[in-house]
């Protein structure tokens, strides 16, 4: 007789109002419906070291649908050892993607209080053999690959990216030139305070295949101007980032960030009302999208008492992103029955499987730093300490074997037995996770079953609002909170 | 109801399909990074 076990990545989800349980797997990212006898036995299933499968002979094919979906597995399968050799004799081995994250100047206009770059010392990419060097040592990438390589994808990142832009019309030729020789696909973002998001500075993005914008707008311009100060005392701010995005013809895409504590949560509503003053939204809904994230503390930033009660405990924050999606929700409508356009419906937010740091983790991904110096995380971009290479050495992977060895299943003990490691955006963070050894836990740890809950129920109740759920796409979303 | 008609119902179950443990170790090997629907 075979012997079997409750997944040790299952959440079960009691929805009481309907007799129902829910049952989440935090590894496959499927979802079931249980009636309260089904999931009053899983729950006991659960409790059991091992079980057999006849031993339940009126839940015999329940039992044998929830195997063949992997919320119950053979008893012999050790998942954590899977994954962790998987990782080990696989993680980014093969990969065809080149991240390369390219820091224009250390410099920045704003003094944000959050900023994780404590210390700007004043680089800035103006040296010709710099730029050169950065394409030559990509190109040095490609042809020392044992695989193919099938993507080079760009961001343009600083400081402020925009104070520099020749650097990015200079190093942008050849860098396409490049995926053109190799014929790569090739695709660029940039990161910027949006201060100098000029039509003129747009365009020069469009035409070095800049596909997206992503600009930091915490709140409207009371707060955001307070959190996100100008260094130039009394220059326009909050508004004329407004001005820049109300301006951005077709062709390229921006995502507005909100690092949201309690102060940004209780201007966002303000801030959407001007969005649609200017124009931007819901006025451009395909262009522009929001993506409020819960602001991170660093330990190397002392907060003040006030500060720290500004700051929002998760249970806040949680509530701030489903409110938010609902005010989203509600203006698009308003709009879109005015303008002749299908009216819009929530989709669920899940967790989403997680991998490692693709920067970090993989030996052909990078940050290059305006002296030409190799990172392997943005967040040492302004220490040249931290460097373990630079453009003008020979490509060696080697030298990042330790960095490409990080893995996430047997990093610490406390993550390798917890639920929720697939899903864990923190200890893709492999910079923290490896300063801290056991990182500050994934949100999701504390809001899954609420969260899931909630929006259960509200596809049941509200269906008018809220789509059904697919599996929520694969995405790195390590140090979320940059 | 009859085994074909239990298997039915235990179909309708599911509100999310999953991902086999397969399909997850395959992700490791490369980077992981609503037509008619507008969702939010």
């Amino acid at each position: 007789m075979q012997l079997f076990k409750s997944s040790p990545y299952n959440v079960l989800i009691p929805i009481d109002e309907r007799e129902e349980f829910l049952i989440f797997n935090t590894l496959t990212g499927g979802i079931e419906i249980l009636n309260s006898e089904e999931g009053k036995l899983l729950s006991e299933l659960s409790c059991l070291k091992y079980f057999q499968k006849e031993v339940y002979p009126e839940n015999l094919l329940l039992l044998e649908h929830l195997i063949s979906k992997e919320y119950i597995i053979d008893s012999e399968k050790n998942m954590i050892e899977i994954f962790e050799k998987n990782s080990t004799d696989h993680q980014f081995k093969n990969t065809g993607t080149i991240y390369l994250t390219i820091g224009t100047t250390i410099s920045c206009n704003m003094g944000c209080s959050y900023c994780f770059e404590f210390v700007k010392p004043n680089h800035t990419l103006k040296d010709d053999k710099v730029k050169k060097q950065t394409v030559i040592y990509i190109d040095e990438i490609i042809r020392k690959a044992e695989q193919k390589i099938h993507t080079l994808s760009i961001t343009w990142y600083g400081g402020e990216p925009l104070l520099n832009v020749k650097a990015i019309e200079d190093m942008s030729v050849g860098l396409i030139e490049l995926a053109e020789k190799y014929n790569l696909t090739y695709t660029a973002k940039i990161i910027t305070n949006g201060i100098y998001l000029t039509e003129t500075n747009v365009k020069k993005l469009i035409d070095n295949k800049v596909e997206l914008i992503q600009v930091t707008i915490d709140g409207a311009r009371e707060i955001h101007d307070k959190k996100r100060p100008l260094k130039q005392k009394n220059a326009k701010n909050y508004y004329r980032i407004l001005e820049n995005l109300s301006q951005i013809p077709e062709g390229i895409n921006v995502l507005v960030r909100m690092n949201v504590d309690h102060e940004v949560a209780n201007s966002s509503s303000d801030m959407l009302d001007d969005f649609q003053s200017f124009g931007i939204w819901p006025n451009k809904y395909k262009q522009f999208s929001f993506d409020p994230a819960w602001l991170r503390s660093y330990e190397e930033i002392a907060l003040d008492e006030d500060e720290k009660d500004i700051r929002m405990h998760v249970d806040a924050f949680f509530d701030f992103k489903q409110n938010f999606r609902l005010n989203l929700l509600e203006r698009f409508n308003n709009w879109a029955n005015l303008h002749n356009t299908k009216s819009a419906r929530l989709k669920w937010d899940l967790p989403s499987y997680q991998s490692t740091c693709a920067t970090w983790a993989s030996p052909i991904s990078l940050v290059v730093d305006p002296n030409g110096f190799i990172h392997k995380c943005w967040e040492t971009i302004h220490d040249d300490t931290k460097a373990p290479s630079s453009v003008f050495d020979s490509y060696d992977p080697k030298v990042f074997d330790k960095y490409s060895a990080f893995n996430r299943y047997s990093h610490n003990d406390v993550c390798r037995n917890c639920k929720y490691l697939p899903v864990c955006d923190k200890i893709s963070c492999s910079f923290e996770a490896i300063k801290n050894t056991v990182p500050q836990c994934t949100e999701w740890k504390y809001k899954t079953e609420s969260y899931i809950r909630e929006q259960y129920l509200r596809m049941i109740n509200k269906p008018e609002t809220i789509n059904v759920p697919t599996a929520a796409a694969a995405v790195n979303t390590g140090h979320s909170n940059k | 109801m009859n085994k074909e008609q239990l298997k039915a119902e235990l179909l309708k179950k599911e509100l999310v399909k999953p991902n086999s443990t397969e399909e997850r170790l395959a992700m490791e090997v490369e980077s992981l990074c609503g037509e008619n629907d507008i969702l939010f």
